[in-house]
């Protein structure tokens, strides 16, 4: 496939050329088809082409925009089959082994692609064959054409070597022994030719031939499942499209359940008449299959997304696949208990698909001594929470209700004794008298964690003459750590 | 099975019957309502008594706080009610909504602090939502989902709320038999506003129980409940009991100041300090 670039906002009445830095000069890149008539080819300086006609219009390439234009197209691909890959500067492979038949053969696949891409101002070369060197070389350096299985040695015989998809040096190299094409290959002894041009001249050339396997690199992992749905008009209300989405869960659903998997990550792709697709993923907290949960899931998400999600003139195809599936347990482990498990894992992934699934958390308690260390929040599907001690569990609580997100500096601090507790402090403008108090408690720091020692703290209960009650410190031991201790709030009680 | 025969008290109706003795009845119904079991008892009779039973389930309970200074202690007081909540249900978990905003003025709620007051941090569940209606929409969710032993959201800012917000959550509480929530810190006038809420809290801090040696004791808090479905209006001193895992009216004599004497042996190093006390 070939691409030219286009753009709608500049005026095109003058030829049009683009061009890039190569070889520390201006050179063209690409040039549209007024350029070419009028004799300008890729590669020339752009003094040159200039010079033969001032009144070019000229573009300076983007290649970042470019890639991110190809991996656009890829994406739109994906309508066709599942396992495409992007083939930079201006490429993209379509594995269609198996896809075809959908579209009722490969070379109404192939007109389907043409049309859809032409209309939206691509430039577009098809070429089928059955191996991917062989499309390579097809579509840049010979005719568009559906290759038969069998028949890439002798059409690939007339092609230049270039389609071999070599470096231009060894293009060079085997031109100034007479080699110049494809066919000329063939009869020669190949110890030789590896021996001068590289081994990777012959597998180019097996590869295209057929007789050596080339993987292609899929942009996307290819679903396990997938299900989807055309429409031969488009849909852009949101109802039809939950609806499609509820069709298509349902079909998943018997997929997932036939293999006794269920769905872990799950992918809806809208693909828009005018070939923007839209991705729009999901998780779940715990595998299933069943469809009114992954089609409740979807719902939320697209609840949420609605504003980025831009119908235009419809969808004309929506996909579900499910990119992580895992089994499903006949026993679930876990608080809610066995019958109360699937419900809870619906809220929790529906909450999750709202608010995004980092922000359903679990609390897991350790054993550390500074007090910012001793929780951590876990998201759902994490392990479950850890102890911590309470040395008795009916006095009153130790640690308190509420810890503030960093200590705040207390001021106006009188204490009776100077290592003894506050009897008066300011915090957030107000000042507390405190009536009651107990500690202190040291904790000083981790002494293992040496990237940074912070200063002993002394934590101290208290509670001020409105009953209200605060976990505060002093850091600092006098005289040693620090001259003047300062104190902070750390928490409140309850 | 909770049943839900108990009749509220005013669904009597005097217009079918005006004898002295049905109006008789019909007064002492409405001055002592009736027991409904399937509520959230506090443990303490002369509040049940009061709220007909205990915290409706399936009902939305507005929890603030007096004064700014009383927000960690009006959720102390909701920490006390998710610990019974969790307390009769044998496996469900409860559904902790935080408001981001309410993390960073209050703190976030403490692991090891939920712990000393009961709570078990394993069978809770938090929700971080990043303002008003993200909390009020997961509670209505979770409120229509029967799975969990109480939902309870927190909510920081006098923003005015979407009337129609707390109507929709009363509407999915009544769904069920879920007890939900709600803690509105820093609400100020909001709170004025009509709420479709069965009963509204309003929590100060009080000087807390006997400790040794002038330390900080259990819980107290005094609870203005001003807003009651099946009952009428009052004003409770309650104290939270961690061992028992229920609010306590502590004893009039705990309330004063404890007498200087019989202090443990290690006291009278600190009794300076208590001179103000």
């Amino acid at each position: 496939m070939r691409r030219r670039r286009q753009s709608g906002a500049l005026p095109l009445e003058a030829p049009l050329v683009v061009v890039g830095d190569r070889k520390s000069a201006l050179c063209v890149v690409a040039l549209d088809d007024d350029a070419a008539a009028l004799g300008l080819v890729e590669d020339m300086a752009l003094a040159d082409a200039r010079a033969r006609f001032p009144r070019l219009e000229v573009a300076h390439e983007d290649s970042p925009a470019d890639t991110k234009l190809l991996e656009t197209v890829a994406e739109y691909c994906r309508r066709w089959t599942p396992l495409v890959a992007s083939d930079a500067p201006d490429g993209i492979f379509l594995d269609i082994t198996g896809c075809a038949h959908l579209c009722g053969g490969e070379a109404e696949l192939g007109a389907d692609l043409r049309a859809r891409l032409t209309r939206q101002g691509f430039h577009v070369r098809v070429a089928i064959a059955s191996t991917a060197g062989a499309a390579w070389a097809l579509s840049r350096f010979g005719m568009e054409a559906i290759l038969p299985a069998g028949s890439e040695r002798r059409t690939l015989a007339k092609l230049p070597l270039a389609a071999l998809c070599i470096e231009d040096e060894t293009v060079a190299a085997l031109a100034r022994v007479g080699l110049k094409k494809i066919g000329d290959l063939y009869e020669l002894p190949r110890a030789p030719l590896a021996a001068r041009f590289g081994k990777i001249l012959l597998d180019r050339l097996d590869c295209a031939l057929g007789l050596l396997e080339e993987p292609l690199s899929p942009r996307l992992e290819v679903a396990p499942y997938m299900a989807e749905r055309p429409f031969a008009e488009p849909v852009g209300r949101e109802e039809d499209v939950l609806g499609a989405v509820a069709c298509l869960a349902e079909k998943l659903s018997a997929m997932l359940e036939r293999r006794g998997e269920g769905a872990r990550r799950l992918e809806l792709s809208l693909f828009r008449a005018d070939g923007a697709v839209f991705t729009v993923t999901a998780a779940t907290s715990r595998a299933t299959h069943n469809p009114e949960a992954i089609a409740d899931l979807f719902s939320t998400r697209i609840d949420v997304l609605r504003d980025d999600l831009d119908p235009g003139f419809g969808y004309d195809l929506v996909r579900l696949s499910v990119l992580e599936a895992d089994r499903i347990d006949a026993a679930q482990s876990d608080l809610a208990g066995p019958d109360n498990a699937e419900e809870l894992a619906r809220l929790i992934d529906h909450l999750g698909a709202r608010l995004g699934p980092s922000r359903i958390v679990w609390q897991e308690v350790f054993e550390s001594h500074l007090p910012e260390r001793a929780v951590l929040h876990v998201p759902v599907g994490g392990a479950g929470a850890a102890a911590w001690k309470i040395a008795d569990p009916e006095a009153p609580p130790e640690r308190p209700l509420r810890l503030l997100l960093k200590p705040e500096p207390v001021e106006e601090v009188v204490a009776v004794v100077p290592d003894g507790p506050p009897a008066r402090f300011r915090w957030r403008h107000v000042l507390h008298e405190i009536v009651r108090a107990e500690g202190p408690e040291r904790i000083a720091d981790e002494w293992w964690r040496a990237e940074e020692s912070r200063p002993t703290r002394d934590y101290y209960r208290v509670e001020d003459k409105e009953g209200r009650r605060f976990w505060l410190f002093r850091e600092g031991l006098f005289g040693r750590e620090h001259v003047l201790p300062r104190w902070f709030m750390h928490g409140t009680f309850a | 099975m909770p049943h839900e025969a108990a009749q509220p008290a005013g669904d009597v109706s005097p217009a079918t019957d005006v004898s002295p003795a049905s109006l008789r009845l019909a007064i002492a119904r409405l001055a002592r309502p009736a027991i409904d079991p399937g509520s959230l008892p506090f443990g303490e009779a002369e509040v049940d008594r009061t709220l007909g039973g205990g915290l409706m389930r399936g009902a939305l309970h507005e929890v603030a706080p007096e004064a700014e200074g009383d927000a960690p202690v009006a959720g102390g007081f909701c920490a006390g009610i998710l610990v019974r909540a969790l307390a009769r249900e044998k496996t469900k978990p409860i559904l902790w909504i935080r408001h981001d905003l309410a993390t960073v003025e209050d703190g976030a709620p403490y692991g090891p602090g939920l712990k000393a007051l009961g709570l078990d941090v394993a069978r809770i569940l938090f929700v971080l939502a990043s303002n008003a209606n993200e909390v009020l929409d997961a509670m209505e969710h979770a409120l229509r989902s029967a799975t969990l032993a109480a939902v309870f959201g927190e909510l920081r800012g006098n923003a005015k709320l979407d009337l129609r917000a707390p109507r929709r959550l009363a509407l999915a509480a009544g769904h069920g038999a879920t007890p939900a929530l709600l803690l509105r810190l820093g609400a100020g006038e909001q709170l004025r506003a009509p709420v479709a809420a069965a009963t509204r809290w309003r929590i100060a801090a009080r000087a807390s129980g006997d400790a040794p040696a002038n330390g900080v004791g259990l819980p107290r808090m005094k609870a203005d409940l001003i807003r009651n479905r099946r009952g009428s209006a009052a004003s409770f001193s309650l104290e939270w009991r961690i061992h028992d895992r229920t609010f306590r009216i502590p004893a009039l004599r705990e309330r004063l100041a404890p007498p200087p004497v019989g202090r443990p042996h290690h006291a009278p190093a600190q009794a300076e300090r208590r001179a103000s006390a």
